[in-house]
């Protein structure tokens, strides 16, 4: 898959230059399944336990829906994975998008609400030119858990 | 499910009531009434390697649907609507989860016998397994075990576009919510919908959200596997997502 529009990918803190994973989709939510099973291989080969892998595959989704809330029928959502010792950080954009709706106001705030708990930091930007860009990083545990 | 004459004139007269009062009560004992009409129907579909207690579960959605939308004035026999309705739902619900629905027989008897091993694991290692010593346990590469748990969850895949499920017939509430919740519930969001999804549910939602707990701890806490406290958070938190887009 391609995109004609560059992607400038919010890993914020992670070398760009670093090994990473990129993933274009149509926004449909049936196929997060792409996202969340690339995040999981990733943190499985971190080392991440089954309770962190379980919940980054939430937090995937929550991310994916958080920054496709409001979404065309032809957007396209792209991740970037990218991974340190024991970090993996994950960025996303959709494109394009239009300013934020109600439903999509609610929906931006149960997903915060949520990622709160599953992952270390993340963020979801307001869309700027078209464009709405979310990221999150999660870290191993300390004792695997 | 067949009525006596008796019994269908005591239903259509608690219809026309609800439709009249919307009241609460009266929708749970109609509900109540045709959950036999859901396991009918939900036996139908469970050749297709499909749990039968999901199928139970997204069929309730159907009813549930079925009693709110229901005008008795047009005429119609309220357990031929629902039915429609209920097919809808299991239809929508194969087609929400087409992935895992393909598993390959495989991954889904590495899934079914996971559970056990994630547990068994846990309590020997004393903390959550890697996917690394899964696989290790069971034999099965990394990549089946990954593609196993993936295969396990059945509801991740809700759309941002069509109308949400109502939840399950109301039972208990939680007795307390509050925390990471409390922002929203301020805002009147989310509390109508946590309040409908079954008890369990809200208890493990209450245990991970508020109390912090790791899924190992929740499933320790409540006496169930890690694996299922895992498909149960993604299935409440799909129904939130989807009880949000279909309120506004």
């Amino acid at each position: 898959m391609s995109s004609s529009r560059a992607f400038e990918p919010d890993v914020r803190g992670v070398d760009e230059a670093s090994e990473h994973v990129e993933l274009l989709l149509p926004v449909r939510p049936e196929l997060w399944v792409l996202a969340r099973m690339s995040a999981s291989a990733i943190a499985s080969r971190l080392d991440f336990g089954f309770d962190a892998v379980e919940d980054l595959r939430l937090a995937i989704d929550e991310l994916c829906n958080s920054c496709a809330a409001g979404a065309a029928a032809d957007s396209r959502l792209r991740l970037v994975y990218r991974w340190d010792d024991d970090t993996i950080h994950v960025a996303c954009e959709v494109s394009p998008i239009g300013p934020a709706s109600p439903v999509a106001a609610d929906t931006l705030e149960l997903s915060a609400r949520i990622l709160d708990a599953l992952v270390d930091e993340h963020g979801i930007d307001p869309v700027d030119d078209g464009r709405r860009k979310g990221w999150l990083t999660k870290s191993r545990p300390t004792l695997g858990l | 499910m067949t009525t006596t004459p008796t019994t269908r004139e005591l239903l259509d007269q608690k219809l026309r009531e609800y439709a009249r009062t919307h009241d609460r009560g009266l929708r749970d004992e109609i509900i109540a009434a045709h959950l036999e009409l859901v396991e009918h129907l939900a036996r139908r579909f469970v050749r297709r390697s499909e749990a039968y207690d999901d199928l139970v579960q997204a069929g309730s959605i159907g009813l549930i649907k079925a009693v709110d939308g229901f005008d008795p004035d047009l005429g119609f026999e309220f357990a031929a609507y629902a039915s429609k309705t209920i097919v809808g739902e299991l239809k929508r619900h194969f087609r929400d989860k087409g992935w895992s629905v393909r598993a390959p027989r495989r991954v889904q008897e590495l899934y079914l016998g996971l559970g056990q091993v994630v547990d068994e694991l846990s309590q020997r290692l004393g903390r959550s397994p890697t996917v690394k010593e899964l696989a290790a346990e069971t034999g099965a590469s990394e990549e089946d075990v990954l593609e196993a748990l993936e295969a396990g969850h059945a509801y991740r895949s809700a759309s941002l576009d069509t109308p949400g499920p109502e939840g399950e017939p109301l039972t208990s509430r939680l007795g307390h919510v509050d925390g990471a919740y409390e922002k929203v519930d301020e805002r009147d969001l989310l509390l109508p919908h946590i309040e409908k999804l079954p008890q369990r549910e809200r208890l493990i939602l209450h245990l991970r959200f508020v109390e912090d707990l790791t899924q190992s701890e929740i499933a320790a806490r409540i006496g169930i596997s890690q694996m299922h406290v895992s498909r149960l958070l993604a299935r409440s938190l799909a129904k939130l997502h989807d009880a949000c887009a279909a309120e506004a």
